[in-house]
């Protein structure tokens, strides 16, 4: 990239002498962005399970239910960070990461057994996806009354690396 | 969660307001005199930024040089075969490293060749050096924007009239997450001292609990020593600690108070804070 630009630097810091950290701004790297004006780029969601996602059928062990989708309103997929947190825990679960982000444990019996909850993206939507884990031997996971609450950030910036 | 008993917050040095760099105010307001929420655009508002970003196709070296000479907060983004964002694989319970070890040179994803495509993108935040930014104040209601009325600066080699938001470094219409703290070993307080004679319980622990009283994007990581050093985690590094692993390290928070322990020969541990952006959130109910 071209030496041009504008740098301000953190004070007491020599703005030509100032690594990126030491940098408030700088033309050279790009500020993450959320666009102000659109209704999905930051979005704080509650999401209530009134309903049980399918548990797996042994000899297949895992069964992957979308629970939450928004189209993003791009034509790339773009970046994304989430943060959730699980307000009320499956009934009779005895593990949770009641915090966690893009990807995390909601609710566990035995070590033959888990749902997980993880994020994904393509180039038309964001996902909310639950995957429920049962090697054949473990119990299942009712998620009726589970409640979890998220933060999505959906960036402007995509993946090319650029 | 508070704080286990025995276990006290790092010391806090918050910065001040700073009265140098670029603001920008509301149409009606003096940039001189205007709050935070009366300005379009403040450069002391601690944005996040990316200081380096690569895309590292699946099958590559997976130590990657960033070159940035400090230890950068990095994300990194795994991808499908279709440059999607996939950072579990639910048939064979793959998980992706999101938050790979650095050092003040490299990312470290894999040993060996990448398994899938990442996109990297290392922060300008440093994981080796304490800040404490003051805690801007929440925004209820966002303010309408003016598409003529701003500041906007566009990327090497791009048209500063281009209507793709990917083409600017800074646009007032956007804005960044914000840094609130990071803390290390630096400033932990002499009562998380670990000293118990041997290796396996000598350290320490780097604490925070957030003043806003509401859970936000933690984050732990231990400095890496020679007991524990390997390819891709060598000495001086910084190595994700993932939330209520069994195993070490790993970092214990509810998103308010947050404490990650480091021992086993390793030199430090740091905590990145970082909170919303400046603007008010969509919130929505949902059922499934």
């Amino acid at each position: 990239m071209a030496d041009v630009g504008i740098k301000i630097s953190t004070p007491g810091i020599d703005s030509r002498k100032a690594n990126k950290s030491q940098l408030l701004m700088s033309s050279s790297s790009p500020f993450l962005k959320l666009d102000t004006q659109s209704q999905t780029s930051f979005q704080t969601v509650l999401l209530l399970f009134n309903n049980d996602p399918p548990e797996p059928v042994y000899p297949t062990i895992y069964s992957l239910t979308v629970v939450y989708k928004f189209a993003h309103g791009f034509k790339y997929t773009p970046r994304v960070w989430s943060l959730f947190q699980v307000v009320t825990p499956p009934i009779g679960t005895h593990f949770t990461q009641s915090y966690f982000q893009d990807v995390g444990v909601i609710g566990a019996h035995t070590a033959d057994d888990e749902v997980e909850m993880y994020i994904s993206a393509d180039s038309t939507y964001v996902y909310i996806n639950v995957n429920k884990f049962n090697d054949g031997l473990g119990d299942p996971n009712n998620l009726i009354g589970t409640l979890i609450k998220f933060t999505i950030f959906t960036f402007v910036d995509d993946l090319s690396g650029t | 969660m508070a704080l286990p008993a025995g276990i006290f917050p790092n010391n806090s040095s918050p910065l001040p307001n700073q009265v140098v760099g670029l603001k920008l105010s509301q149409p009606g307001y003096s940039a001189t005199n205007a709050s935070d929420t009366q300005l379009i655009f403040n450069s002391s508002w601690p944005s996040v930024a990316s200081a380096f970003t690569k895309l590292v196709p699946k099958g590559s070296a997976g130590i990657v040089a960033h070159n940035l000479g400090y230890p950068p907060f990095t994300r990194a983004f795994p991808m499908d075969d279709n440059g999607g964002f996939l950072p579990f694989i639910a048939s064979t319970q793959d998980a992706f490293r999101i938050y790979p070890n650095v050092d003040a040179e490299n990312v470290y994803l894999s040993n060996g060749p990448t398994t899938v495509a990442y996109m990297i993108d290392c922060s300008n935040i440093d994981l080796s050096t304490d800040v404490d930014y003051p805690v801007l104040p929440s925004v209820g209601v966002n303010t309408a924007y003016d598409p003529n009325f701003g500041i906007k600066i566009s990327k090497d080699n791009k048209s500063v009239q281009s209507k793709d938001p990917r083409d600017f470094v800074l646009h007032s219409r956007y804005r960044s997450p914000l840094i609130q703290a990071v803390k290390t070993e630096k400033t932990m307080p002499s009562g998380n001292i670990r000293n118990g004679g041997a290796p396996n319980n000598t350290g320490g622990i780097v604490a925070y609990v957030n003043s806003a009283g509401k859970a936000t994007w933690v984050y732990g990581f231990i400095k890496v020593g020679p007991t524990l050093a390997s390819t891709i985690n060598p000495v001086d590094s910084y190595h994700y600690c993932p939330y209520f692993s069994q195993a070490y390290p790993t970092t214990r928070t509810d998103g308010i108070s947050t404490y990650t322990e480091y021992l086993f020969g390793d030199t430090g541990a740091t905590i990145v804070v970082l909170r919303d952006p400046f603007f008010a959130p969509t919130i929505k109910q949902a059922f499934y």
